[in-house]
């Protein structure tokens, strides 16, 4: 019983060559636009305006980076500034109490 | 226990990724008095950006990168007051003590004595033979200034950082005599 299944599906199951014009069968069946679909006219567009949006958010990315980075420039002059100012101050204040 | 492991490991980075608070002088006892407040917060992560955008070409530049890259961290506090007597002893002390643990080293103290008198000191913090902090306080009658400086800091690098990259020049003040000076400079201006 479980012989003549075995045998049953290996004949089903070989390996058959398709006829010999199975393949123009099959391509004439096919639509036309799916073989040779045209390149649609939004596609040039829609990719050049991908990169000018990356292009775009790189350099606003850039721009607020360097602003982020004058700020925190900024931000150390004052801090130097204080501090020289300060040493000052407390140089004189030493100068005062030692003379 | 996995999870245990993961909180234990989250809390972990997020206490890292907190700026360091003990890098700060806590003076929140006088800023509700102030009329102006000045507040610079520069931690390490600020200081490298700031690095970032200077040049290696540039030799001023460069050289400004350098001393800064061995910063971790510039935290200043001004408070300005509108009439004189708006903090007392009791203030300076307690800021004073927050410089005074171990580490620290008192290097100028000036107390003038009256109410229009000036207070200040330097006081700096030694990791082996380097400094590697430096606080200034500054008492004025209408003013209290606090500059908090965490790093490797060379008072003679410090003072040569000013007029790099556009910083302004800067007086070390009392920090001169640690800070031996440049030969070439007095060379060229022996020169002159």
């Amino acid at each position: 019983m479980n012989d003549d299944l075995e045998l049953q599906l290996r004949a089903a199951l070989r390996r058959k060559d398709p006829p010999p014009e199975f393949a123009a069968r099959t391509i004439a069946c096919a639509p036309a636009e799916t073989l040779r679909r045209p390149i649609r006219a939004w596609m040039p567009l829609a990719m050049a305006a991908t990169l000018v949006i990356t292009f775009a958010a790189a350099g606003i990315q850039h721009v607020q980076e360097r602003r982020r980075a004058d700020d925190a420039k900024r931000q150390l002059m004052l801090a130097l500034e204080i501090t020289s100012e300060k040493l000052a101050v407390v140089e004189k204040v030493l100068d005062r109490s030692t003379n | 226990m996995n999870k245990l492991i993961s909180l234990v490991m989250l809390s972990a980075a997020a206490l890292m990724a907190q700026p360091q608070l003990h890098d700060m002088i806590k003076f929140e006892q006088l800023a509700p008095k102030a009329s102006k407040t000045v507040e610079v917060n520069l931690d390490g992560n600020m200081l490298s950006f700031v690095r970032n955008f200077l040049s290696d070409s540039k030799k001023d530049e460069a050289e400004a990168k350098r001393i800064i890259g061995k910063l971790k961290g510039i935290y200043v506090r001004q408070l300005e007051f509108d009439k004189e007597g708006e903090y007392n002893e009791a203030d300076i002390e307690q800021l004073r003590k927050q410089v005074s643990g171990a580490g620290w080293q008192k290097m100028v103290d000036v107390r003038e004595k009256g109410k229009h008198g000036d207070n200040a000191g330097v006081y700096i913090r030694t990791d082996g033979k380097e400094m590697s902090g430096l606080v200034v306080l500054a008492f004025e009658p209408k003013e209290v200034t606090i500059v908090n400086i965490v790093g490797v800091i060379d008072p003679a690098e410090l003072r040569a950082l000013g007029g790099k990259a556009g910083i302004p020049n800067i007086n070390i003040g009392p920090l001169q005599q640690m800070a031996p000076k440049n030969k070439n400079k007095d060379k060229e201006k022996d020169e002159e």
